[in-house]
């Protein structure tokens, strides 16, 4: 079963945005907001549409989140609201947010903060017309890191909702 | 019951090699290889079957016997150290014979300092006082105390060294231990001390106080032979040490 | 009435003890904190087939004194008298020449029926006497046992606490790279002798022992929903806790066993909620939206002390084992999170999270004395020897390079790494082994 979904590609397209975005200026003392959601680049003809590819790279597959908090950035709300849109189109796929935490906080408080992040994500979903019974959600923690720097924008970038899909895709 | 699957069971001396092996063995596993699932057998606790027996401490006072078994005399507990009988205590006088074994000019070289002493007219106070203190001592104790004042921090500078104190025990502050001291005249102890009325009442109850006692009296021990002034023998052969706790740092 | 005895008790005690004759007094108020040096001679085998285990013993229980921090074992080669036989007193003399205040003197003896027997002695160099004597049957392959068994009496006879060296670490076993890590539930010794897994490479955390160290409950991912999970080491055998439909997570057992507080996350919301092992009825504890979580019973299983951030940030509350009752107990600086309550009832340990730092410290139940006990870049989740006097915990090392199981004293002494093979991380302590 598949528990984590977050390619290489994204992952090093989002960290290459991060270096961009962060990493020439100094680390503020506030922790940086995660500012920007995933792009949605031009669909590609290799992918096949309602794939778990298509949701990841069409759609954007990912949001973040403030240190410590858990509730959807407006930066994040146009991928939500295209994952609610893909999710629209193919309505046989059910999916499982998967909420992250960095490492800077202890085992159980991240997990239950990590449950937090994820039913934001799902309440924003059914908000936007999603059945709520076609979103499960999940906790990692601080289990699942994408990035294993102990620097601001590696856990901007660890602090994350994304969106896996759990069953009904296309392949 | 089920034996832990270890190398123990091997030769002892293997048992080492084995231990070793099975450790790296562990970590090149953990880092190489996670296609191979690395089973060891589930483990379970192990019940050990144990027969505990408490032994005399009989040899302590029969150091000849050869051979004795200790099982077949198991008396009651044996008392316990912090407020040891004295007659088991004395009954080894080989013991006493141990301290002079080791050369221990000290008590007299107190003495011969006191020859080329300079201030002689502060020796000649010293050794008069003992005397004045004598005939004082008839009338009040307060006098006395003055003038061991000294002694008194004599003695704390040197055992303070010697006293490892108890850590960490729930309540520090109830932990203070009352002994009597008794000396030989050449700082030696002289027979052991002998643990305050209710110190001891507090150690056959408190399992802390009564490790308290013991660190009292091991401090009492190791810090023995006292260097104190041979002359004023009469007002230190014997005195009353507190090791109270309370402001250390736990 | 009591008062009125127990000052009567004292007077007659002051007469007593202050005879006349000694007037001189002296209060000593400092001291100067040392391990006990103390010689523990290779146990004496009469039979030449038995010396490997008497030396092995005496190894271990060497090596266990040595790490409680209160011991000074003394090198063998430095003695200079042999023990040949255990039931003469030794020459004390000889001892205290190479400045041992104890002495540990033992004998191996295979046994007509196959057991081995193991004999020691434990003698007040100073004092020239004889402080404890114990004898032990058992398989020879549970000679390390023994050798535990032995340290944990020599501990308790000069320390006044019960020793903790007949125990398991259960543990998480990582390994892995950082991003890609491998998570598994382990057990060993507390010596770190003996580990084995217990799991395979699916996500577990935050094992627990029960009393008896029989039974561990753990949150494990194996189904992708992470639910704890019960496992028992007599039959090997894992069992979902409950059947919640959503997460569960942070089991701890009651000092009976027959219960266990755990998380129970419901859209997103976690609260405290306590399970009973013997009717499988669960109870809500806790009702608060903010993060109620790792919940710990007080060891007379009448309270709770749990962490939530209920005020605003991550904090420690103490409740009724009925769920009433709840107030804050830290008001101190930064985050305070998994706290655990010591078995000996005096102090509850948690995680500490201050200026940029995370440490391992301890305060009294009512919130006060708090003490920091270590301070690391990710020091975390610790758990408590059953004696109360010493903690282990997670340290994390900063930049993703792996996590170490360490121990420290209650009384901030002795830091040092646990051996464990390979990374570990979240160690429970088990009670003394029965």
């Amino acid at each position: 079963m598949k528990k984590f979904a977050v390619g290489p590609k994204l992952a090093a397209a989002v960290l290459a945005l991060f270096v961009v975005g962060c990493a020439k200026e100094p680390p503020p003392p506030p922790p940086a907001p995660a500012p920007v959601a995933a792009p949605a680049p031009a669909p590609t003809s290799q992918i096949i549409p309602g794939s778990a590819e298509d949701l990841r790279v069409n759609v954007g597959d990912t949001v973040h989140f403030e240190y410590n908090q858990y509730s959807v950035l407006d930066a994040d709300k146009a991928t939500l609201q295209r994952q609610a849109a893909w999710l629209a189109k193919y309505p046989g796929i059910k999916v499982t947010v998967e909420g992250n935490a960095d490492e800077r906080g202890t085992r159980e408080y991240n997990i239950a903060l990590g449950a937090k992040r994820a039913n934001a994500v799902k309440e924003y979903l059914v908000s936007l017309g999603v059945s709520s019974a076609r979103i499960d959600t999940v906790s990692y923690g601080k289990e699942k890191p994408i990035c294993s720097e102990s620097t601001e924008s590696c856990w901007a970038q660890n602090r994350r909702g994304v969106t896996v899909i759990a069953s009904g895709a296309n392949s | 019951m089920r034996n832990r699957p270890t190398a123990e069971r091997a030769a002892p001396r293997l048992g080492v090699v084995a231990s070793v092996a099975l450790h790296v063995g562990l970590a090149v596993a953990l880092f190489v290889s996670f296609s191979k699932k690395i089973d060891l057998p589930v483990d379970s606790t192990p019940i050990v079957p144990v027969d505990l027996v408490s032994i005399s401490d009989k040899t302590n006072i029969a150091p000849q016997a050869i051979e004795q078994k200790p099982v077949e005399n198991t008396p009651p507990p044996t008392p316990r150290d912090v407020a040891p009988p004295p007659t088991p205590e004395a009954a080894p006088p080989k013991f006493e014979l141990a301290p002079d074994v080791k050369p221990q000019p000290k008590p007299e070289k107190p003495k011969e300092a006191e020859k080329f002493d300079i201030n002689d007219i502060q020796k000649l106070l010293a050794k008069k006082t003992p005397a004045k203190t004598a005939t004082r001592s008839v009338q009040g104790v307060g006098a006395q105390t003055a003038m061991t004042a000294d002694l008194a921090s004599i003695l704390m500078s040197e055992i303070y060294h010697c006293w490892s104190p108890p850590t960490g025990s729930p309540h520090p502050e109830r932990l203070i231990v009352k002994y009597e001291v008794f000396l030989n005249r050449d700082g030696t102890v002289a027979q052991p001390p002998q643990l305050a009325p209710e110190s001891a009442s507090a150690a056959s109850s408190d399992p802390y106080m009564a490790a308290a006692a013991g660190a009292a009296r091991r401090a009492i021990y190791t810090c023995s032979p006292y260097r104190l002034p041979p002359d004023r023998y009469a007002q230190w052969r014997n005195f009353i040490v507190n090791f109270d706790p309370r402001q250390l740092e736990q | 009435m009591r008062k009125f005895a127990s000052v009567l008790i004292a007077l007659a005690a002051m007469a007593l003890s202050q005879p006349a004759s000694a007037a001189l007094q002296v209060d000593v108020n400092q001291g100067n904190i040392q391990p006990l040096p103390i010689a523990i001679p290779d146990f004496v085998a009469p039979a030449a087939a038995d010396a490997a285990a008497g030396q092995n013993i005496a190894k271990v229980v060497r090596a266990d004194l040595e790490r409680s921090g209160l011991f000074k074992p003394l090198d063998p080669k430095s003695y200079i008298d042999q023990i040949s036989n255990i039931n003469v007193a030794p020459n004390f003399q000889n001892w205290r020449v190479i400045t041992a205040q104890g002495l540990v003197t033992g004998q191996v003896a295979m046994q007509p029926d196959g057991r081995l027997r193991v004999d020691f002695r434990l003698w007040d160099v100073y004092g020239e006497s004889q402080m404890l004597g114990l004898q032990y049957f058992t398989q020879p392959t549970n000679w390390r046992r023994i050798a535990h068994m032995v340290s944990d009496a020599i501990y308790q006879r000069i320390t006044g606490e019960k020793g903790y060296f007949d125990t398991r670490i259960v543990f998480i076993a990582e390994a892995g790279p950082p991003l890609k890590r491998v998570k598994r539930l382990a057990i060993m010794d507390e010596d770190g002798a003996n580990p084995s897994f217990l799991t395979n490479s699916y996500l577990v955390l935050t094992p627990r022992f029960n009393p008896t160290a029989q039974m561990i409950a753990y949150m494990s991912y194996i189904t992708g929903k992470p639910r704890v999970t019960l496992f028992d080491l007599e039959t090997g055998r894992s069992e979902k806790l409950g059947d919640f439909p959503t997460m569960t997570f942070s089991p701890r057992f009651s000092p009976d066993g027959n219960l266990v507080a755990m998380t129970l996350e419901t859209a997103g919301n976690s609260d405290v909620y306590v399970m009973d092992l013997r009717t499988r009825k669960s109870t809500r504890l806790t009702y608060d939206p903010a993060i109620d979580t790792a919940p710990s019973f007080s060891p007379d299983g009448k309270q709770i002390v749990f962490e939530s951030d209920r005020g605003g940030s991550q904090q420690l509350y103490v409740m009724n084992a009925d769920g009433s009752n709840q107030h804050r107990i830290s008001f101190g600086e930064g985050k305070n999170g998994t706290p655990v309550w010591s078995p000996r009832g005096d102090l509850i340990a948690f995680t500490k999270q201050a200026g940029g730092q995370f440490g391992i410290a301890v305060m009294h139940p009512d919130g006060s004395g708090e003490r920091i006990l270590s301070n690391g870049w990710e020091d975390e989740g610790p758990t408590w020897a059953p004696n109360g006097r010493v903690l282990m915990f997670t340290r994390t090392i900063r930049g993703g390079r792996g996590s170490q199981i360490w121990s420290v004293d209650v009384t901030g002494r002795n830091l040092r790494r646990v051996a464990t093979p390979g990374d570990a991380s979240d160690p429970a302590w088990s009670p003394l082994i029965q």
